[in-house]
């Protein structure tokens, strides 16, 4: 291990500009809900390796970004999708 | 404040034991000061912290980090049952399909999934002798390679080894049908009640080894089987095709098992040879607990329900009816019994065969009296059932 980078969330969803804002917003609503003593969705949480969910933040992913602009990490990802 | 020093231990070398450790003594909130030289420490106590839901305050001294215990850390326990009680006395009457395959006595969690476990009643299985038959089952199981002396020199005359070879076809299609019975509803049993099921596991394993043993001494001068009549495996059938398990516990094992228990220490009694003598011997000893389970299960549940014998007796008529049409007993096993018994083909040795041989009939049906009285039947009533029972025997 050469260096670190600060910390950055594992995951998190992103919706479109022109996402139905109510829905969206319903969505964030009942995933900040959820509750790992709850039995019905403590699977999915295990799954997704987490205990609670907690409000996005997008700060992280600037120098995670920068390092893949820099050395081309996801141009080949990209070009796949694309053609 | 609690510190802890974990030295050079990494993670992946077993130091995230020594901070669940000191963390689970620490209320939501607390803050656990570790202290640690391993290079990557900081990296993997941060992952390692967030998939367990303890926060991570901001680093003060290099090598040393401050965990605050999060508040979902037993979330995962919160509603979880505790599955009975791990003793003989500790089955409940009715276990939840969603206690699954946990041991009894176990912390089940909750949301797991919902089995389907048909025979879930303790009133309808239970039997508080079923741990002490276990175990002595358990200490019981003999080798069928050193337990019978196969290498042991004799030769019988052909007609009386053609008559050892006709029994041992039919006590392995017998015991067969032993085997299957038991089996099946072991699967269909709530592993809460794990006594009773361990029994009927080891059970099975007696007939596997009864099976094999009939077969090898059937093998061991002869290179075929017997023959295998019809109307014997129609009265296996019923037994197989019985769905109910207090039924069919009384079936076999009262019935079935209790009348063969007589014919196999018949058999023993007039073996003509030392391998004879030896199979039906050992068989006769584990038939002897099967029995025993079948009264004791039927006993108790007759105790608690007073419609129970009611249900047996009318199975027993059902069975004799769906048989009445039937041969029962294979002529050439009569037979057998009746030569083997005779020793040789003198007129006054077969005259004392056929009496044996209906001695040994009266025996059985002395036996299932017996057996019933103590299932809780009246005498009259015992001695009506047993006359119903099955021709085959089993």
């Amino acid at each position: 291990m050469l260096t670190q980078t600060p910390p950055y969330d594992h995951c998190n969803f992103t919706a479109l500009d022109n996402a139905p804002e109510q829905q969206t917003a319903r969505f964030r609503e009942l995933l900040l809900e959820m509750r790992y003593d709850d039995p019905a969705v403590r699977g999915l949480m295990d799954m997704e390796g987490l205990k609670q969910w907690l409000p996005g933040r997008t700060e992280g992913y600037a120098a995670l970004s920068r390092a893949c602009e820099r050395f081309g990490t996801l141009d080949g990802f990209v070009r796949y999708l694309t053609t | 404040m609690t510190a802890i020093d974990v030295g050079d231990l990494r993670f992946d070398e077993g130091a995230h034991l020594l901070l669940g450790r000191a963390l689970a003594a620490l209320r939501p909130g607390e803050r656990l000061t570790v202290r640690a030289t391993a290079s990557d420490f900081g990296v993997q106590l941060r992952a390692w912290a967030r998939a367990q839901g303890h926060a991570l305050a901001p680093p003060g001294q290099p090598e040393t980090y401050c965990l605050l215990r999060g508040e979902t850390a037993g979330a995962r326990w919160a509603g979880a049952e505790q599955a009975g009680q791990a003793g003989p006395g500790g089955a409940v009457e009715k276990p939840p399909q969603r206690w699954g395959l946990a041991a009894r006595g176990a912390k089940v969690e909750a949301g797991g999934p919902e089995f389907r476990f048909i025979l879930a009643e303790k009133s309808a299985l239970w039997a508080d002798e079923a741990a002490r038959l276990y175990a002595r089952a358990a200490a019981a199981q003999w080798d069928p390679e050193t337990a019978v002396p196969w290498d042991e020199a004799f030769e019988l005359p052909g007609e009386v080894e053609d008559a050892v070879v006709q029994l041992m076809t039919y006590l392995v299609e017998n015991e067969t049908a032993a085997l299957v019975v038991p089996s099946r509803f072991i699967a269909q049993m709530h592993p809460h009640f794990r006594e009773v099921m361990q029994l009927l596991a080891i059970q099975a394993a007696d007939e596997a080894r009864h099976v094999e043993v009939f077969t090898r001494r059937a093998l061991l001068k002869r290179d075929k089987l017997g023959l295998s009549t019809a109307g014997g495996q129609l009265s296996l059938k019923t037994l197989v095709d019985e769905p109910n398990f207090a039924v069919s516990a009384f079936l076999l094992s009262v019935m079935g098992e209790g009348t063969f228990l007589t014919l196999l220490r018949f058999l023993e009694r007039h073996a003509p040879d030392p391998v004879t003598r030896a199979v039906t011997r050992l068989a006769a000893s584990d038939e002897a607990r099967h029995v025993a389970f079948g009264v004791a299960h039927l006993r108790e549940s007759a105790s608690r329900d007073s419609a129970l014998l009611e249900r047996l007796a009318l199975a027993v008529h059902r069975r004799h009816d769906a048989l009445r049409h039937s041969a029962g007993l294979n002529a050439e096993v009569f037979d057998a019994l009746i030569l083997l018994a005779a020793g040789d083909w003198t007129p006054e040795a077969l005259r004392n065969g056929s009496r044996l041989t209906a001695r040994l009939l009266e025996d059985m049906d002395q036996q299932r009296r017996t057996l019933l009285e103590r299932v809780g039947f009246s005498v009259e009533a015992a001695a009506k059932l047993s006359g119903l029972h099955t021709r085959n025997f089993m």
